[in-house]
């Protein structure tokens, strides 16, 4: 079950705060990204962009179809090296993705769930390793959510299992999402114990 | 471990070691979060306990493997389930119609074995994608397109066997020629010219000599399906689209008449029926298809006129040379303008053809042609799955599919049966698409429509699956009363299709039975698929 801290209402969470490049030698070693796609029609999405660029990531804008970047882009690095991918967009995209993405052993090992329950005000909900959505929140003001989105995703950390002892991704399965709600997401090669 | 039914867990935990030594442990699945990517997230049953689980999961990477993974569930008794890519979602994924089997994951045999230029034909294995084939033919800058569903993520092998239309060859069965199998014993089986060694015609010539064998594989589990070959068509020099569009109700079957003969002559290409105005939400005509009778025809007319949308639309599209194709469109043109009313335009159907007045004409380079364009050149898109699931779910659909004759009367009939059924249930039935189903590219007479109706799945609400089930029975009882049947269905409703399915004394499933002890004495192979079981499974019928 997901827990309280785990449903987060933005009006009620507090900002996260968001790691730098300088802070993360000391941190788990984060979770080389390949792209990191954002839909740059939303405020939320350019929002998200602004702060995963402040992080160096490699920014993709996608305007709901995502064949183009899945078939140029990343099916042919994923035939080469199981590099992780993330980003804020509609559930589609990540279904697809998530789908395609088991092709070369990879899923979708976090996901956030933010869902309009009003003008401008998004329900969020976390799902993926136990330990970070503990500590993970998002900030309140406007679409700052969307910004402490990025730092999480770009700041994920390397290898992650998806085991249910350790993570809550599985309880992802059963969100029912309209097309107007979004998600984050990291898509990533798991750490399998076997 | 998860468990298998008849098995005792140690006996199970074996069978596993052997599939690790043949496929290597990484490429075994047993965990739950493994085998939670194996659920079909369209399932009908989600969640409940009736849903259809595996027990695990094994990835091999050659026939040869296939053959020892058989031989070793044969030798356990342990259940197989075979998938391809696993993505036939709203008529099952990669989920097992017998629970607890092990799913035999075909996604690692993923070679383009041949591409041939000259005669047109490729041989693959299960594991390719119609990305992974469009790509092989972008890498040798083939102008060949394959044949495709929308979209295109999955299998030309596993779409083939499940019977699945594609553009611009309908049914992809039809349009394959040649197959090797792993049977029900580990034996390895090459049908029609492949059964000459060093065959030379396998993938241009289907049939061999003696009896063909093909049809037995597809919706079946008498074998494992570890190579198949495909026609391939080359790039039309221009494509030409002929949009027919009423307000009038009772025009379908004259607009139906017309394009029957000009296709049966060769002339276009068919997309079938759309209701731009059955398929509209608003209120008035909900309002309407909702009533018992979904309104009379005079009503219906009155709907278009108000809503200024067209009752039916149908498009021709003509594909070929230059003056090929100018010509059939005036000839086709002009057969379409006898009937009063029409409205005839150069265009497509929207959303599936281009919305415009163009002559499509093939590129140098189809990056200079737009998504809609491009995929009539072979280009595949993951779009419209995109489409189909925001207009309707997000959480999961599942679709009513029934074959019914190509012709206008028979069509509203159904809509009149099928949809009056939906309503007695508080389902609702707007005017959906009839596609045309036949093998279309080859100018085949031999078509029928197929209904497409979608409908929605919870992943929350287990009740309103319930309904959901419920109705689609009713209507699969409902259309086989009159004549028709879908062509394909999700594992869930297989079983009851297959029933209905019972002239003389059910002889089909009962020849197919006899064929399925032949082949896989120990009933390993995909259980209960399209109502096929293994003896030890079978249930008296009643």
């Amino acid at each position: 079950m997901t827990n309280r801290r785990e449903i987060l209402q933005a009006a009620l969470a507090a900002a996260v705060v968001l790691p730098s490049f300088g802070a993360a030698a000391a941190a788990p070693a984060r979770m080389p990204l390949c792209k990191v796609l954002y839909d740059p029609r939303t405020r939320a999405g350019l929002a998200f962009a602004a702060t995963a660029k402040r992080m160096g990531a490699p920014l993709h804008a996608t305007h709901g179809d995502v064949t183009g970047v899945w078939f140029d882009e990343l099916q042919p690095q994923w035939r080469q090296h199981r590099t992780a991918a993330a980003g804020l967009t509609d559930f589609h995209s990540l279904f697809v993705l998530d789908m395609m993405a088991r092709d070369a052993g990879m899923r979708a090992v976090y996901i956030a769930t933010h869902q309009v329950c009003a003008r401008d005000r998004f329900e969020h909900r976390l799902f993926g390793p136990r330990d970070l959505i503990r500590q993970a929140s998002l900030a309140t003001a406007g679409y700052g959510w969307a910004s402490s989105a990025a730092g999480i995703v770009t700041s994920f950390p390397d290898a992650v299992s998806v085991a249910a002892k350790y993570s809550s991704i599985a309880e992802a399965r059963n969100i029912e999402l309209t097309p107007c709600d979004l998600v984050s997401w990291v898509i990533a090669p798991p750490r399998r114990d076997i | 471990m998860r468990s298998v039914p008849g098995v005792v867990p140690a006996r199970y935990a074996e069978a596993l070691q052997e599939f690790e030594r043949i496929v290597g442990k990484e490429n075994v699945y047993t965990s739950d979060e493994d085998l939670d990517l194996y659920r079909d997230g369209y399932s009908i049953l989600w969640g409940e306990p009736e849903e259809r689980i595996a027990a695990g999961a094994v990835a091999p990477a050659s026939v040869e493997q296939v053959q020892d993974i058989v031989r070793a569930a044969n030798k356990y008794r342990i259940p197989l389930y075979a998938i391809s890519t696993g993505r036939n979602l709203g008529y099952g994924g990669s989920a097992p119609n017998y629970s607890g089997s092990v799913v035999l994951d075909l996604k690692r045999m993923n070679r383009v074995i041949e591409v041939n230029e000259k005669q047109h034909y490729c041989i693959v294995e299960p594991g390719v994608s119609f990305f992974d084939l469009y790509a092989e033919l972008r890498r040798r800058n083939l102008k060949l397109i394959a044949s495709q569903p929308a979209p295109g993520w999955g299998s030309p092998i596993g779409n083939a066997l499940e019977h699945g239309r594609g553009n611009p060859a309908g049914d992809n069965f039809r349009n394959s020629c040649g197959m090797e199998v792993v049977l029900g014993n580990g034996e390895l089986l090459r049908t029609g010219m492949g059964a000459l060694p060093n065959g030379k015609t396998w993938a241009t010539y289907p049939d061999g000599v003696g009896p063909s064998l093909d049809g037995i594989f597809s919706q079946s589990n008498f074998g494992i399906v570890t190579k198949m070959g495909f026609n391939l068509f080359p790039w039309p020099q221009t494509i030409r689209h002929l949009r027919i569009a009423t307000h009038n109700y009772d025009d379908l079957d004259a607009m139906v008449e017309v394009c029957n003969a000009l296709q049966t002559q060769g002339i276009g290409r068919g997309s079938g029926v759309f209701s731009p105005l059955g398929m509209t939400q608003a209120p008035d005509v909900v309002a309407v298809f909702t009533r018992r009778g979904g309104g009379t025809a005079a009503e219906i007319n009155r709907l278009a006129k108000a809503q200024n949308m067209a009752v039916f639309m149908m498009s021709l599209a003509f594909a070929g040379p230059d003056k090929v194709t100018q010509a059939q469109f005036e000839v086709a043109h002009e057969a379409l303008s006898a009937i009063p009313g029409i409205e005839l335009s150069s265009a497509g159907i929207p959303g599936i053809g281009p919305a415009n007045d163009t002559v499509v004409r093939a590129p140098d380079d189809l990056a200079t042609l737009t998504d809609d364009q491009a995929s009539n050149f072979g280009k595949p898109s993951l779009q419209r799955f995109w489409e189909d699931t925001a207009q309707f779910s997000w959480d999961g659909h599942l679709w009513f599919s029934p074959l019914l004759p190509q012709t206008g009367e028979e069509l509203r009939k159904a809509h009149q049966l099928l949809g009056d059924t939906c309503r007695e249930m508080d389902f609702y039935w707007g005017l959906p698409p009839a596609l045309l189903y036949n093998s279309a590219a080859m100018g085949c007479a031999a078509s029928a429509y197929c209904i497409v109706k979608n409908f929605s799945v919870s992943k929350s609400d287990s009740e309103k699956n319930r309904k959901t089930r419920e109705v689609v029975l009713r209507l699969i009882r409902v259309a086989a009363d009159n004549g028709w049947s879908e062509y394909r269905t999700a594992p869930a409703l297989q079983q009851a299709v297959m029933d209905t399915f019972s002239f003389n004394n059910h002889a089909y499933i009962r020849t197919c039975e006899l064929i399925k002890d032949a082949v896989d004495p120990n009933g390993i192979l995909s259980a209960g698929r399209y109502g096929i079981w293994p003896r030890h499974l079978r249930k008296a019928r009643s």
